[in-house]
């Protein structure tokens, strides 16, 4: 399945690329048609049966017109047999593949879960058990960074460099999915190290009732990283840049482009397109970017790592309130049709704004996204684009709804890794790349997303595009305001 | 050979029945031509194994059968072709 779109979710269990869930669809279509077409050769030889051609004395040749068309009745009937029998037995291969394929997927995560818990519990014995060897690997670090007088950055920034260099070891499906199950255990592993008793662990965690989870986690590591004045949360505000006037995206592939650059020297983070639609309500498509900063301490920019953990903990985070408060200045109301697109931490934030039930979602994309853990409703259609060599999705954990339709893909499964970019599957223009295949996709499941968007974007007279550029207000600021 | 009027007012409806036949059947062959392109190609499958053997088996056996099929009709569209231009000649 090198490079190829594979589908899965959408409600369903089968897993399986686009083109054969295309060919399944073919087949019952091609069943359909014959079945028609067998009426209408039956038709044919009902007008004018071989005793109206005795009768009339017509020649010989008319005669054997109808002794073919009888053969022809036969092999067309048997044909509409095997059309249909071929595609049961084509979902039903794909509905195994599927079946397999999330049994596997629960059995990585309840190992994943015991692993974690026991690593959580016997690592006071483990760090005792390694002490020497860290000592002496700590001792080599500080010699080092004293002997080269550049300090201990020096190793963190060869730690980096090797990572440029070597980038091909976390593009790579079995590091995703490693580092998926490692997020996703890391409830198991927090709990064993606190000794909790490894059934209540479980019955808590994502495996159980779900009380648990990576979420948990991420909100305690956020309560310990505010002892160090670190992931802190702070008012933001957005306003408008830019406005300009455009048409309504005609494709997948558009919605990509339509993403701010927040990394850009404007640095917006959001774009709101506002549809006048005659004799309709105005309808909405938000555009939202990924993470820009990586600092765990909060500065101005709200696209950073405070608001991707808070995110991810499920706690009020810098970018999704921005995101809001740029909906309502564009005139986003609860009742708004509205479509929201997001790549990496924006794809986060679209589906957080889903989520929250406070407004007329009617569509959602993300690429790339860290969104495993939102639970968007069922009623809202979803569409979840990722590279499966892209770890950024990965360390949102495993999905917890099923009914968004994934569309996966390996994007170097025939091509080098790119050297010196850290996580070059998760680039804005790869999935770029990926989303004009998704557009030239055949599968019925696909072709249902695309046409839900292409219909709220159809009818749009006149689009008017914002840019919004949003900053987090400074701590004591904020707090006056409050 | 000469016709009776009726006689040739009837092989002339006969015609006209034939001709119409032949119109219809070229319809569906063309119909068949574009059906056998939902067949799936069998380089394509994306799987090994003995399932794959047996999905093999099946989409052959339907390309096979819709082929019979079509080359069936394609020959009583050509049948009807000769026939309706032998009634024709009869009037002459």
């Amino acid at each position: 399945m090198d490079g190829d779109l594979v589908i899965s979710g959408g409600g369903r269990v089968t897993v399986a690329t686009d083109e054969l869930l295309t060919q399944a669809a073919g087949l019952v279509q091609l069943h359909h048609d014959l079945r028609a077409v067998t009426r209408r050769v039956q038709a044919v030889t009902t007008r004018l049966s071989p005793e109206d051609l005795r009768r009339a004395d017509a020649p010989v040749s008319a005669l054997a017109a109808e002794q073919s068309t009888e053969t022809a009745l036969l092999m067309l009937g048997l044909a509409e047999k095997q059309a249909w029998l071929t595609a049961v037995a084509l979902n039903t291969a794909i509905q195994g593949y599927g079946r397999a394929e999330l049994a596997a997927e629960e059995f990585a995560q309840q190992l994943g879960a015991r692993l974690g818990y026991g690593v959580g519990f016997l690592s006071p014995l483990l760090l005792l058990m390694a002490a020497p060897t860290l000592g002496f690997g700590v001792g080599g670090l500080v010699v080092r960074g004293l002997v080269s007088g550049e300090g201990p950055s020096s190793t963190f920034r060869d730690i980096g460099d090797w990572l440029l260099e070597n980038n091909s070891v976390l593009t790579n499906p079995t590091t995703v999915a490693l580092i998926r199950a490692a997020m996703g255990s890391t409830d198991d592993a927090l709990g064993g190290l606190v000794r909790l008793p490894a059934s209540v662990v479980t019955q808590l965690g994502d495996e159980g009732v779900g009380l648990t989870g990576l979420g948990a986690t991420a909100a305690v590591a956020v309560l310990l990283a505010h002892t160090a004045g670190m992931l802190q949360e702070s008012g933001v505000v957005a306003h408008k840049t830019t406005t300009s006037r455009t048409g309504a995206p005609r494709s997948l592939a558009e919605r990509v482009a339509r993403l701010p650059s927040a990394g850009a020297a404007a640095g917006e983070q959001v774009r709101i397109e506002r549809y006048r639609r005659p004799g309709q309500p105005d309808a909405f498509e938000v555009y939202i970017a990924g993470t820009v900063d990586f600092n765990p301490i909060a500065g101005d920019e709200p696209w950073d790592l405070t608001s991707n953990i808070n995110g991810i903990a499920g706690l009020p985070a810098g970018s999704v309130e921005a995101v809001r408060a740029a909906m309502d200045d564009a005139g986003v109301t609860p009742e708004t049709p509205l479509v929201l697109t997001g790549y990496s931490q924006g794809g986060m934030v679209a589906s957080l704004v889903a989520a929250s039930g406070e407004y007329t979602v009617q569509g959602v994309v993300t690429f790339g996204a860290p969104s495993g853990l939102v639970d968007i409703p069922p009623e809202v259609p979803v569409l979840t684009v990722r590279h499966t060599d892209d770890l950024v999705p990965a360390l949102g954990g495993y999905d917890v709804g099923h009914h968004a339709l994934v569309v996966e893909r390996e994007l170097f499964a025939n091509r080098d890794v790119p050297m010196g970019v850290a996580v070059p599957a998760h680039q804005v223009e790869y999935y770029e790349e990926t989303a004009a295949l998704i557009d030239e996709a055949g599968s019925p499941q696909v072709r249902a997303a695309l046409h839900n968007l292409d219909e709220f974007a159809a009818g749009a007279g006149e689009v008017e595009s914002a840019l919004y550029l949003a900053r987090r207000i400074p701590m004591d600021v904020s707090d006056h305001g409050r | 050979m000469t016709l009776l009027p009726a006689d040739a007012a009837r092989l002339e409806t006969l015609r006209q029945q034939l001709a119409a036949q032949r119109r219809e059947l070229a319809a569906i062959v063309a119909q068949l031509d574009a059906d056998l392109r939902l067949v799936p190609p069998l380089g394509d499958v994306q799987w090994q194994g003995p399932a794959r053997r047996a999905y093999e088996m099946l989409v052959d056996g339907l390309r096979n059968t819709l082929r019979a099929g079509t080359a069936s009709l394609r020959s009583a569209e050509r049948s009807t072709a000769t026939a309706a231009s032998t009634l024709a000649g009869y009037g002459r």
